[in-house]
């Protein structure tokens, strides 16, 4: 009597504790797994990145001066006095007299932020002709929106008056540090 | 005097052999109790492994150059976003080369409107009659770079010489690259 008893007392607590101690430690095996294996597999695709990371450092580096070309086509800042210059050096390379300029920023949250300028230029035709191939081969990517040309006559000679709008790009900060 | 029990009520099963005391129920205990105990282990084993994954994450993402890392994204945006740009940059001094082109020798320009997003380039000149005038808008119309011209406010001045005004609708895409 005492054996079958016991022998019953051992098969209820053998049940009770495959129930409430095997089986949630066998799920508790599965999930420490699952995590185990994102873990697993976040840290491979990360050391992927730091990889592809350092390929890509080491191709900027070996092209270093098309970059700077990049940087200067399109810069991540507005680089208005850099802007200024290059426009001054193109019209004084081309004979042309540069009298007005007007340049204000349009506002936007776009990644590509946009200057619009305005000049007045007074010069002949040929000079115009290689001003705008100067200005539109610049390195700092500019686009000519309108152009408005007027001949006017001073002191008997004929001179040509230029209305220029255009506008010039830059990459918005936030947009690169976002990605 | 005690009874005599001849016939006991109770009797005893005689078992042969090796006394098994709790049977097969005390073997299953015993199971159950290793397994829980390996997979107690095993999980311990697993536990110190995630956090050996987490150590090495949180040291993965402390050694990570950020500053690297943003130059590239900076130099990739920047390679996308000149790749449009310079795909939809226009060369007027390309434009104006054709249009001196296509100008006849005795028209001479007196003022002119050039507008990108209209796709327009709008002159005023002077021809010395209406034949060439006439001959001005077939040239212009002969290229496959101008899609439409109109022009209006023909006027014949007092020097002999006809002022007209030419509006021509481009393509960009030819007129311009």
């Amino acid at each position: 009597m005492n054996q079958k008893l016991t022998s019953a007392i051992v098969a209820a607590a053998s049940i009770l504790i495959f129930f409430f101690l095997v089986m949630p430690s066998f799920d508790k095996t599965l999930m420490i797994r699952a995590s185990m294996k994102d873990r697993e597999d976040i840290l491979r695709e990360a050391e992927q990145i730091s990889k592809k990371i350092v390929d890509l450092d080491r191709e900027i580096e070996s092209r270093r001066q098309e970059v700077e070309k990049l940087d200067r086509l399109l810069p991540a800042e507005k680089e208005i006095p850099e802007l200024l210059s290059s426009i001054e050096s193109i019209v004084s390379a081309s004979g042309m007299i540069l009298s007005e300029m007007n340049l204000s920023e349009v506002p936007g949250q776009s990644e590509i932020r946009k200057i619009n300028g305005n000049m007045k230029l007074n010069g002949s035709y040929a000079s115009f002709i290689n001003f705008l191939d100067l200005f539109e081969k610049n390195l700092r990517l500019t686009e000519v929106a309108t152009l408005d040309v007027a001949a006017q006559l001073i002191e008997g000679s004929r001179a040509l008056n230029f209305d220029i709008r255009f506008e010039v790009n830059y990459l918005a900060n936030e947009s690169v540090a976002s990605q | 005097m005690p009874e005599l029990d001849l016939l006991p009520e109770r009797t005893k099963k005689i078992e042969i052999g090796a006394a098994t005391r709790f049977g097969p129920s005390f073997f299953i205990f015993i199971i159950v109790f290793v397994l829980y105990g390996g997979l107690f282990f095993y999980n311990k084993t697993l536990e110190s492994k995630v956090q050996e994954l987490d150590a090495s994450l949180i040291s993965f993402n402390q050694n990570r150059d950020k500053a690297k890392e943003e130059r590239i994204a900076e130099v990739n945006s920047k390679l996308n976003q000149a790749q449009i740009l310079l795909g939809r940059h226009m060369l007027w001094s390309k434009g104006f080369k054709k249009i001196q082109q296509l100008t006849l020798p005795s028209v001479q320009f007196e003022s002119l409107v050039a507008s990108l997003p209209e796709l327009k380039f709008e002159f005023k000149a002077t021809a010395p009659n209406l034949t060439a005038i006439a001959k001005q808008g077939a040239n212009f119309l002969a290229d496959e770079s101008v899609s439409d011209i109109s022009v209006n406010q023909i006027k014949i001045l007092t020097n002999g010489r006809t002022e007209f005004i030419f509006k021509l609708t481009f393509n960009s895409d030819k007129f311009l690259k």
